[in-house]
């Protein structure tokens, strides 16, 4: 890992700004990075616009679901603040989540809505209708202008509510659109959408275990310039509690630019050449921070990316 | 919202964690605080009146038992309806409201019923009624009692540590008032055993819930249920017609 001095200093939104419109240029290279000062961050360019995206970023099931328990709301605001501390910009969220959205609000509010935030949230409603009614909602409990990014919650619907999505995006309403799925759900659907939609986004699980978009859905994100966000990174926390049973390869230091197992595996997932970001879910600042290290230093190459895997297989 | 199923998996019914779960019986005992000895007061009173234990109770008509028995029930129920499934667990899960519906419309159950004089208790026998009798009055006192003990002891959350101040108590928390009400409807005479399939609806998913989070006290909770129906089945359909407890004692 490069040598790194505190993480005092912020990204302001013209430094991320300009890294974005110089990336535009070179938006197929990936392992872009932007500039905080003496800090550099991984950034992915999202295909279809450019735009660039911090290469971690940070989901909120179960994590940031709390109700209306002040103490523990606090506690989910320090996470948040560590996370841009580290350089973070995506945070995605969905109505299904209970109380998620409102957590992040009364968070956002309370540490200060950091320039780089790349909102990103989903529909997730049957009813057609309720699309803009439901998207207004989730609005309000950001406390935010407009959305970069909304998704179809788990293809839930999705014939009725792309279409006034897209129709958003055109109006400049909405930054980007996709779609989602988890736990290898629907994946043939999901492929048909990729191949007949102009998705921005596509989210989806992958890490160094449920590799099976490795076939058919990563090469056609490629395609089609769909971005890939990468949930469930961790598979909930379980892949990490069983590495964390192993040693550490030390040669993943100076080879990846990877501290601990949690840099490690999102090294991993963000190095292939269709993912744009992984959006790892943690209740803890010490975990977030551990989290953002792999939001720094290179990306391990195809080659080394085929050893850490190997190294995983051989546990 | 509850369309296509089969796209979810169990965790997806429980998008938070166990430490927030536990935590939402604080949060709920310190709201409602200290209404918790006042459920627990009127739970023995009822009790004590539906079996008739003590002379004074024993001058209570039959008919008023079953009524004072039902409006407690159908009052617990409508509490943990409003305050936990409609209030302070619907932040946390969008199923928690379908719960809070079906234990209002069991509250109605329990109250119409209760008025109806349909919620006699029978009074002490042999065999299977006794059984019945006694494991009633048993599930009646783990509900008040057993499930603060459980906090109490750290025990319900797979270790030591829970408090007393994440007690499940009658009133404010669904699993031990679903209990107390399993075990007031195996004191009955004639046990009921339609009035348990709400009951037994929660515990299922306080099974659920249980394995979802790795809590023990859930396990509890709908063994307890499911052991309770079965004794009551057993004495519905196979115990002797029982004793009604008269006017004059059980």
């Amino acid at each position: 890992m490069s040598e790194q001095k505190p993480r005092t200093a912020r990204i302001d939104r013209r430094t991320f700004l300009a890294a974005s419109v110089a990336s535009i240029a070179s938006a197929t290279l990936p392992g872009a990075a932007f500039a905080d000062g003496p800090l550099r961050y991984l950034t992915k360019p999202i295909p279809s616009t450019g735009v660039q995206v911090p290469v971690i970023g940070m989901g909120t099931w179960i994590t940031f679901n709390v109700g209306d328990d002040k103490a523990l709301r606090d506690a989910r605001a320090e996470v948040l603040r560590a996370f841009f501390g580290g350089g973070g910009g995506l945070v995605d969220s969905s109505p299904m989540y209970g109380s998620s959205q409102e957590v992040l609000g009364y968070a956002l509010n309370k540490i200060g809505r950091a320039k780089t935030l790349f909102a990103a949230d989903k529909i997730w409603t049957r009813d057609g209708d309720d699309t803009l009614e439901q998207l207004s909602e989730s609005r309000a409990h950001w406390n935010i202008p407009r959305f970069d990014l909304m998704q179809v919650h788990n293809l839930l619907s999705w014939e009725d509510h792309l279409p006034k999505l897209r129709r958003l995006r055109a109006s400049k309403k909405l930054g980007h659109i996709g779609i989602t799925t988890s736990h290898g759900r629907r994946h043939s659907e999901l492929a048909e959408i990729m191949k007949s939609h102009q998705l921005d986004v596509v989210q989806l699980t992958y890490n160094p275990i449920d590799r099976q978009v490795e076939e058919v859905l990563l090469p056609l994100a490629r395609e089609r310039n769909i971005a890939i966000i990468a949930n469930r990174p961790f598979r909930g926390g379980g892949l990490l509690d069983t590495l964390q049973r192993h040693p550490f390869p030390e040669w993943a230091r100076h080879e990846a630019d990877a501290d601990n197992w949690p840099q490690f595996v999102l090294k991993w997932i963000v190095s292939h050449p269709a993912v744009t970001c992984a959006i790892p879910a943690t209740s803890k600042v010490t975990h977030m921070r551990e989290n953002m290290g792999a939001c720094r230093g290179r990306l391990p190459d195809q080659k080394t990316r085929a050893k850490m895997l190997a190294y995983i297989e051989s546990l | 919202m509850l369309g296509e199923l089969d796209t979810y998996s169990l965790i997806d019914f429980f998008p938070f964690s166990k430490e927030v779960y536990l935590r939402l019986f604080g949060l709920q005992n310190e709201a409602w605080w200290p209404a918790q000895f006042i459920f627990l007061f009127l739970a023995l009173l009822v009790f004590a009146i539906a079996v008739a234990p003590v002379p004074w109770a024993k001058k209570v008509p039959a008919r008023w038992r079953s009524a004072v028995s039902g409006a407690f029930l159908a009052v617990s129920f409508t509490c943990v309806a409003v305050t936990f499934f409609l209030g302070r667990y619907a932040d946390l899960n969008w199923a928690a409201p379908y719960f809070g519906w079906v234990f209002i419309a069991q509250a109605v159950l329990f109250a119409l019923v209760g008025a109806l004089g349909k919620l006699e208790v029978a009074g002490r026998a042999d065999g299977a009624r006794g059984i019945c009798f006694w494991s009633g009055c048993l599930w009646v006192m783990l509900a008040l009692f057993g499930y603060p003990a459980m906090a109490f002891a750290g025990f319900g959350v797979g270790g030591f540590g829970r408090g007393w101040k994440t007690a499940e108590l009658v009133g404010l928390a669904p699993d031990p008032t679903v209990v107390l009400a399993v075990g007031m409807i195996m004191l009955l005479k004639k046990p009921r055993l339609w009035l348990l399939v709400v009951p037994a609806a929660w515990s299922a998913a306080a099974g659920l819930t249980a394995l979802a989070l790795e809590l023990s006290s859930g396990f509890i909770t709908v063994s307890l249920v499911f052991l309770g129906a079965g004794i009551a089945s057993f004495q519905r359909f196979f115990g002797a017609p029982a004793r009604v407890a008269p006017e004059g004692g059980a």
